[in-house]
C-alpha cells in the first residue's frame, strides 16, 4: 500500500513534469513577448537590454531550465498587468473559485442522489421519466446560457437575487469566505446553481445506471430473502454499491468543476481565477496563464491521487496498485 | 438471475428477420426520442437551406442597414420591406437570418469535430485493444492524461496558443474530444475480442485485418454512434461556450454562441432577442441531439442479447 | 476414503402422513412482457412435509426458479402477478401484508442462490451479524459470538478469523458455506435451495450437498432444493417434481420417479442423462438412446444423408500413426504486482503435459477449475503461447522454427466453443458464418459454397432454409450445431471440442454428443474433448486423461480408467460426481473441507519431472506423491 502511493505520487511528479513542457512550449507559441513588453518608440538599445534582463536572448532550453528553477522557487513571474507576483495575484483569487467549486460540488450531490435514487427504484413512476427527462435538459443546456437566463430572470425581472459579486465576506483563517454572511450566500447561490446543474444530471444519471444494475443482482435478492426491510436493502445494501462509483467521479469531477468556473465567474463577475485567466488570455498576460495552467495541473494530479486513495478506502474488492482503469 | 426466468422457447423465430426495419420500431417506440429526431431532422434541413429560408444574407454587410439596428421582433423594415420576425441586432441584422447561418455554423463545426474525432479515437482505441501490450499503455496513457483535465480548460489553452478561427475551434475540439473515443472503442473492443466469435475466426485461420474490420468494427460501432451522437451535442456546446467567452469563432461568422455572447449586452436593457432567441435555437438543437442519443443509447444497448 | 454413515431415521418419517409445511396449489405466475400479462407457471401444485427434502427438478425456461421466487414472493410486484395458493404452517402467504412475509423470510423460510449471492462490500461478520441482530435482536457481542458459531456449524475453518474477511476473498465453495450459514441464523423450518451448487467444481459440489444434508438431519429443516441436475435430485431428494417449460409435469417419490417415471418428458429427460458407471464392460462410446418428450417413443439416430450401414462407433487403429502428437506440454503465466511491475508468481497452468490422439479416436481431458484442461486445447489450436514442448499434426510440426503456416494447420484442425451465445458472430447471417472459413481457405465458387453450406447444415440435423437467419433467432442447442457445422467446412481431421456441451441443457446435450459420435463415425475425426463432467466424459471417449494442477494424473483405455481408477484423484472425483440413483442416497461422503489448489508458484518453482508408472495395457498414472488436493495427501 505503501510503496504503491509513493509510486502514484512518483507518476504525479512525472505529470507535473509534462505539463511544465507542455505549458513552455505552449506559452512561446502566443505571439512574441518582446512586442507586449517593449513599446515600438523603445530604442534598439533599449529593446537588446530588455531582451537581455528577461532571457529572451537565450537559447530555448536555458529559458526552459531558468522556468524550472523559477517553479521550485515559486517564481512564476511578474504579471504584466497587475505589476504584482503571478502566484499572489492568481492565490488572492483561489479561494473565491474553491468556495463557488465546492458550494457547487456539494449542490449537485444534493440533487443528484436523491433523485437519481428514486427515478432508479421507481424507472415507471411518472415522476422518474420526469426526472430523466429532465436530466437531459441538465446536461444539454450549456453553462453559459443557463447563467445568463438565472439573471434575468431571478435578478433582472424578479429582482430576488443579486446578479454579481461575491457580496459581504467574513475573514477566516486569514481568507475571505462568502458563505458565512447571509448576503454572501445569497451572492453565492445563483452561480453555484449554475455551476452545479451539469454535475447534477451527471450525478443524477450515474446514480440511476448504479442502482438498475445493482437491483437485479443475487445480493439484492438475498438481503431481502433474509427478511430485512426494504429500507435497509435500499439504504445499506444497494446504496453503498452505488455510491462507490458515484464519490470516485463526484472527486474527479471536482476539477472539472473548477475549470467550468471560468464560464460562471465570467457572467456572474465572480472574482475567482476564472475570471482573472479569461481577462490575461484577452491581455496576453503571460505569468498568469503560466501561474493559473501550474496551480491547476496541481490541483488536477492532487484530486486524482486522492480519488485513487478514497476509491481503494471505500471498495474492498479494488488492491491499490490497480485502482483507475475506468 | 436465475437463469430460466426468460423462457427461451418463447423466442418468435420471424421476430428479427428484418434488422434495420425492427431497430427502426423498437426506436420509434419512445415519444421522447421520436420528438427529439423530428426535431433535428427540422434543424438539419432549416441549416442545410438557409440560403433559401432567410431574407438576407447576415454575413454581407452590404445588406445591412444600421437605421434597421435593435428593432423588436415584428418591426418592418425601414428600407428592405420585409419584417423582422424576430428582431434585429445592433447593426440591423436580421435576427432570424443570423440565426439560421449561425446553425449551420454550430452544426457544421459540431459534426466535423466529433466525426473526426470518432474516427481517430476509435481507431487508436480498437488497436489498443486488439494489440494489448505497449501499445495498449501508451495509447491509454496519453487518454488517461488527457481526460484527467477538463475539456473547456484544454480548448480554452489551445486556442489561447492559436487564436480564434473556425479552423481553429474545431481542431481544438477534435484534440479535447478524441480521448473520450479512444477510451469507449477500447473498452467495447476489450469485452468483443474476448468474445469467444473473436478467437473462433483465429482458429479458421481468418486473417487478421478481415476479423478486426469485418468482425471486431462492426460489433463494436452502436455505442460509438450513441457516444458521437452525444460528443456532438458537446461539441456545439463547447463551442458555443469557447465563442461566447471571446475566443471561439470570429465576429465575421458568427456562430449561435457568438449571437448570444453579441446580444448578451443589450439584454438588461430590454432588448431580450438578440441573445434569447439565438439561446434559444442552440438548446432546442442540443437537446435534440441528446434525446436522440438517450433514446439509440437504449435502443442499441447490448443487453437486449439473449 | 469415504464412510457410509448409517441410514438417517428421518427418511422413514419423511415418508409418513403429515400436515404439510408448505403446501402450493394452483400456482400461477405471470411476467409482465410487451405482449401483455404472460403466464411463466401454469397451475403448479406440491406440498412440502416437515423434514422432507423436495427436488424441483427441470430445463432451462421450466420455471423452477420462478416457483421459488413466488413462494418467497421475492418478485417485482410490479411486473409480476402471482395467483394461486400457497400456504406455510396453514398461514396464507399470497394474503400477507409486505410486512408479514418479512417476518417469516430469513426467519421461517429462508434461501440460497446460485453463486455470488453475498454482497461484495461488506463483510462475512457484518452480513452475518445483520440478520442475527435484526432478526433475533441479538446484541452486537452475541451476535457476533453467535455468527463465528455458525460459521463452526458450516464447517468454515478458522471461523473468527473470516468474519472480517470480504466475499471476494473466499472460494466459491467457501462463499456457499457463508451463505448457508447466513440461511440457518434464524433456525428455518423450510430452507429454499436455488441451484446451490451449479456454480462450483464437482469435488465442492459433492461437500456442500453433504453439508445440507447432515445440516437438515441437525435442524430438522424441510429443504426444497432446486436443480438441472437429476444425479443431484437422487442425492439429496425424498421426493421429486419435474418441471418443463412453466408446468409441473409429474411428482412423486424420487425412487418412483427414476424406476417409474408415468410422463413422456420425464422418460426423455432420464434417457438422456449420462450415469456414471453405465457404460462399465464396453470398451467403445455409445449413443444415447433418446425419447420423444412429447410421445414418449424413442427417437431415432440422427439424419443421415448418405445412406451407410449403421454401426457402432468405430475402434480406431492403435497401430496407426497418431494424428495428433503432444510431447512435454507446458504454459505459464507470469503474475506481476507490486510498485515496480516485479514478477511475483507463475501460474502453472500446464506442466509437461503429453499425450497423442490416434485418427478417428476421441481422446478426453477432464478435470476441474485449474487443471489447465482448456488452456491445453488452446495452446493446440494456437491461442496461447507454450513455453515448452512440440505438438505434431500429422507430418506437419505445428510448433517450433519449422512450424507449418497456420493456414495449413487451420484446414486440419477446428475447434467448438463452450458457449454457443459467444461463439457465432451476432452480425453475420449462417449463411456467412459457414462460408466464411471456405472463402479465406479454398478457391471455391460461391454456389459451391452455397452448396457445401446447404450439406453441412443437413450433416448437423439442421435445415439448408435457415441460412437466411441470425444467430440470434437460434436455441442454444442448434447454435452449438451450427457451430459444429462451420467447424466441419474445411473438412478437418481433428476437433477441438471446449466444453462444447457443458452449457446445454440435458436433453440438448445428449442431442449434440449423439451427434458429434454419428459425425465422428462418418468422417473418421479425431475428437480432444475438454470436459469437467466424468459422466459426459465416459460416454464420447475411447480414451481419457484426467488432469489436476497442470499435469496429467492418469491416462489411458476409457474402460481401464473408469473401471479401475488408479490414480487417488481420479477415485475422488468419481466418488464426487452425482449419480442419478436414488439407491446411493444415504450414502454419506464425510465432510472433510477441501478446497481446490491454485497453480500459482514462486517464481523460483521449479516443477519436478514427470514419471508415469503403467499400471495397465496403455493406462498410466503419474507417481508424484504431493500432486495431490491437500486431503487427500497423507
Amino acid at each position: 500500500m505503501f510503496a504503491s502511493i509513493l509510486q502514484r505520487i512518483g507518476q504525479a511528479v512525472f505529470v507535473m513534469f509534462c505539463m511544465t513542457v507542455v505549458v513552455f512550449i505552449g506559452m512561446n507559441l502566443i505571439g512574441n513577448p518582446i512586442d507586449l513588453l517593449i513599446s515600438p518608440s523603445a530604442t534598439p538599445a533599449e529593446r537588446a537590454r530588455l531582451i537581455a534582463e528577461f532571457g529572451l536572448d537565450q537559447p530555448i532550453w536555458v529559458q526552459y531550465w531558468r522556468f524550472l528553477v523559477g517553479l521550485v522557487h515559486l517564481d512564476l513571474g511578474t504579471s504584466y498587468i497587475f505589476n504584482e507576483p503571478a502566484l499572489r495575484v492568481i492565490m488572492q483569487r483561489f479561494p473565491a473559485t474553491i468556495e463557488l467549486a465546492l458550494a457547487a460540488t456539494f449542490l449537485s450531490v444534493l440533487i443528484g442522489v436523491p433523485l437519481g435514487l428514486y427515478a432508479g427504484l421507481r424507472p415507471y413512476a411518472p415522476l422518474s421519466r420526469f426526472i430523466m427527462t429532465g436530466s437531459i435538459l441538465g446536461f444539454s443546456l450549456p453553462t453559459f446560457w443557463v447563467g445568463m437566463m438565472f439573471i434575468l430572470v431571478f435578478s433582472v425581472q424578479l429582482g430576488w437575487l443579486p446578479s454579481g459579486g461575491r457580496g459581504d465576506t467574513v475573514t477566516l483563517l486569514g481568507v475571505k469566505w462568502s458563505f458565512l454572511t447571509w448576503d454572501g450566500l445569497s451572492h453565492m447561490l445563483l452561480p453555484a446553481l449554475n455551476l452545479a446543474l451539469f454535475k447534477a444530471s451527471l450525478i443524477l444519471r450515474l446514480t440511476r445506471a448504479g442502482v438498475a444494475e445493482v437491483l437485479p443482482q443475487d445480493y439484492v435478492r438475498l438481503a431481502h430473502a433474509k427478511g430485512l426491510s426494504a429500507r435497509r436493502v435500499v439504504f445499506v445494501h444497494v446504496l453503498k454499491n452505488v455510491m462507490i462509483p458515484v464519490v470516485t467521479v463526484v472527486g474527479l469531477e471536482f476539477g472539472s468543476v473548477i475549470a467550468f468556473s471560468v464560464v460562471t465567474e465570467t457572467i456572474f463577475a465572480w472574482p475567482g481565477m476564472g475570471k482573472l485567466i479569461i481577462d490575461s488570455i484577452n491581455n496576453l498576460d503571460r505569468p498568469i496563464i503560466v501561474a493559473y495552467l501550474m496551480i491547476i495541473v496541481l490541483l488536477f494530479v492532487t484530486i486524482n491521487l486522492v480519488v485513487d486513495i478514497l476509491y481503494t478506502v471505500l471498495d474492498p474488492r479494488v488492491q491499490f496498485s490497480k485502482a483507475r482503469t475506468r | 438471475m436465475p437463469s430460466d426466468i426468460v423462457d427461451p422457447f418463447a423466442r418468435d423465430p420471424e421476430a428479427t428477420a428484418r434488422p434495420l426495419r425492427d431497430f427502426a420500431r423498437s426506436y420509434l417506440r419512445s415519444p421522447s426520442g421520436a420528438v427529439g429526431l423530428v426535431l433535428l431532422v427540422l434543424i438539419v434541413l432549416a441549416a442545410l437551406c438557409a440560403p433559401l429560408l432567410s431574407f438576407q444574407n447576415p454575413y454581407d454587410l452590404l445588406q445591412l442597414d444600421i437605421m434597421d439596428g435593435q428593432l423588436p421582433p415584428g418591426a418592418s423594415s425601414m428600407a428592405a420591406g420585409y419584417t423582422y420576425l424576430l428582431g434585429t441586432d445592433d447593426q440591423g441584422r436580421d435576427m432570424y437570418s443570423a440565426i439560421l447561418y449561425g446553425l449551420r455554423i454550430s452544426l457544421g463545426v459540431g459534426v466535423i469535430s466529433a466525426t473526426t474525432a470518432a474516427v481517430i479515437g476509435a481507431t487508436l482505441g480498437l488497436i489498443a485493444a486488439y494489440r494489448g501490450g505497449r501499445v495498449e499503455a501508451a495509447i491509454m496513457r496519453l487518454v488517461d492524461f488527457q481526460l484527467s483535465f477538463p475539456t473547456i480548460l484544454i480548448a480554452l489553452m489551445i486556442l489561447a496558443v492559436l487564436g480564434k478561427g473556425i479552423g481553429n475551434v474545431i481542431l481544438a475540439l477534435v484534440l479535447v474530444e478524441w480521448a473520450t473515443f479512444a477510451r469507449t472503442a477500447r473498452g467495447v473492443g476489450l469485452v468483443e475480442s474476448r468474445k469467444e466469435y473473436i478467437e473462433a475466426s483465429h482458429v479458421m485461420g481468418v486473417p487478421t485485418w478481415r476479423i478486426l474490420l469485418q468482425h471486431l468494427l462492426p460489433n463494436c460501432i452502436p455505442p460509438l454512434i450513441v457516444i458521437a451522437t452525444v460528443q456532438v451535442a458537446r461539441a456545439i456546446s463547447l463551442e458555443a461556450t469557447l465563442s461566447f467567452l471571446g475566443v471561439g469563432v470570429p465576429i465575421t461568422q458568427p456562430s449561435l454562441g457568438l449571437l448570444i455572447s453579441n446580444g448578451y449586452q443589450y439584454m438588461f436593457s430590454g432588448m431580450y432577442w438578440m441573445s434569447v432567441f439565438p439561446g434559444l435555437s442552440l438548446l432546442v438543437t442540443i437537446v435534440a441531439i441528446n434525446l436522440v442519443g438517450d433514446r439509440l443509447r437504449d435502443v442499441l444497448n447490448p443487453r437486449k442479447d439473449s | 476414503m469415504q464412510a457410509a454413515a448409517p441410514l438417517s431415521p428421518l427418511a422413514a418419517a419423511a415418508t409418513a402422513p403429515s400436515h404439510p409445511l408448505l403446501s402450493v396449489q394452483g400456482l400461477t405466475t405471470s411476467f409482465l412482457t410487451p405482449q401483455g400479462w404472460t403466464p411463466v407457471l401454469r397451475n403448479v401444485s406440491f406440498d412440502i412435509h416437515p423434514r422432507e427434502t423436495l427436488a424441483v427438478v427441470g430445463e432451462s425456461g421450466s420455471g423452477k426458479s420462478v416457483t421459488a421466487l413466488s413462494i418467497m414472493r421475492l418478485l417485482n410486484p410490479r411486473s409480476s402477478k402471482i395467483e394461486g395458493d400457497i400456504r406455510f404452517d396453514g398461514t396464507a402467504l399470497t394474503g400477507l401484508s409486505d410486512a408479514g412475509i418479512r417476518r417469516l423470510r430469513g426467519a421461517e423460510m429462508s434461501m440460497i442462490f446460485q453463486d455470488a449471492s453475498l454482497n461484495p462490500v461488506y463483510t462475512i461478520g457484518f452480513q452475518l451479524t445483520e440478520i442475527l441482530r435484526l432478526k433475533r435482536g441479538l446484541s452486537r457481542s452475541d451476535a457476533t459470538r453467535e455468527a463465528i458459531a455458525l460459521l463452526e456449524k458450516v464447517r468454515i475453518p478458522g471461523a473468527g478469523r473470516r468474519l472480517a474477511s470480504y466475499p471476494h476473498e473466499l472460494s466459491g465453495g467457501m462463499r456457499q458455506r457463508v451463505a448457508i450459514a447466513m440461511a440457518l441464523a434464524c433456525k428455518p423450518r423450510l430452507l429454499i435451495a436455488d441451484e446451490p451448487t451449479t456454480a462450483l467444481d464437482v469435488t465442492i459440489q459433492a461437500q456442500i450437498i453433504e453439508l445440507i444434508k447432515l445440516l437438515q438431519d441437525e435442524e430438522h429443516m424441510s429443504v426444497m432444493f432446486i436443480t438441472h441436475d437429476m444425479g443431484v435430485v437422487a442425492e439429496v431428494a425424498d421426493r421429486t417434481a419435474v418441471m418443463f417449460r412453466g408446468d409441473l409435469v409429474e411428482t412423486g417419490p424420487t425412487a418412483e420417479i427414476f424406476a417409474r417415471p408415468r410422463q413422456p418428458y420425464t422418460k426423455a429427460l432420464l434417457a438422456s442423462i449420462p450415469r456414471l458407471g453405465s457404460m462399465n464392460g464396453t470398451d467403445l462410446p455409445q449413443p444415447f438412446q433418446l425419447i420423444d418428450h412429447r410421445t414418449g417413443a424413442p427417437v431415432a439416430a440422427e439424419p443421415q444423408p448418405e445412406p451407410q450401414p449403421a454401426r457402432a462407433p468405430a475402434a480406431p487403429s492403435s497401430d496407426a500413426a497418431p494424428l495428433l502428437t503432444v510431447e512435454g506440454l507446458s504454459l505459464r503465466f507470469d503474475m506481476r504486482g507490486g510498485a515496480f511491475h516485479r514478477l511475483t508468481g507463475r501460474v502453472h497452468a500446464v506442466e509437461d503435459v503429453s499425450f497423442r490422439i490416434a485418427p478417428g479416436e476421441t481422446l478426453s481431458l477432464v478435470g476441474e477449475s485449474g487443471s489447465g484442461k482448456s488452456t491445453t486445447a488452446r495452446a493446440i489450436m494456437g491461442l496461447n503461447r507454450l513455453q515448452g514442448g512440440t505438438i505434431r499434426l500429422g507430418d506437419l510440426q505445428a510448433t517450433g522454427p519449422d512450424a507449418a503456416p497456420r493456414a495449413i494447420l487451420c484446414r486440419r484442425q477446428q475447434m467448438i466453443f463452450q458457449d454457443p451465445f459467444a461463439s457465432l458472430d451476432p452480425r453475420f447471417r449462417i449463411a456467412d458464418l459457414l462460408a466464411e472459413p471456405m472463402r479465406v481457405h479454398l478457391d471455391l465458387s460461391e454456389d459451391e459454397i452455397r452448396r457445401r453450406s446447404a450439406g453441412l447444415l443437413r450433416d448437423v440435423g439442421l435445415s439448408p432454409e435457415m441460412m437466411q437467419r441470425y444467430p440470434h433467432q437460434f436455441s442454444g442447442g442448434q447454435r452449438q450445431r451450427i457451430a459444429i457445422a462451420r467447424a466441419l467446412a474445411l473438412d478437418p481431421q481433428l476437433v477441438v471440442a471446449d466444453e462444447a456441451v457443458s452449457a446445454l441443457d440435458v436433453s440438448v446435450k445428449a442431442q449434440v454428443i449423439n451427434l458429434m459420435m454419428e459425425i465422428q463415425r462418418r468422417r473418421q475425426l479425431s475428437y480432444l474433448f475438454i470436459s469437467h463432467d466424468m459422466a459426459v466424459v465416459e460416454r464420447i471417449s475411447h480414451r481419457v486423461a484426467v488432469m489436476y494442477l497442470g499435469r496429467i494424473v492418469e491416462i489411458g483405455p476409457r474402460r481401464s480408467v473408469f473401471e479401475t481408477p488408479s490414480h487417488p484423484y481420479t477415485r475422488q472425483l468419481m466418488a464426487a460426481a452425482p449419480v442419478p440413483d436414488p439407491a446411493r442416497r444415504h450414502l454419506r461422503r464425510g465432510l472433510e473441507v477441501d478446497e481446490i489448489r491454485t497453480p500459482i508458484r514462486p517464481p523460483d518453482y521449479r516443477p519436478a519431472p514427470t514419471r508415469m508408472i503403467e499400471v495397465g495395457p496403455g493406462h498410466f498414472v503419474l507417481d508424484l506423491p504431493d500432486h495431490l488436493p491437500t486431503a487427500l495427501q497423507t
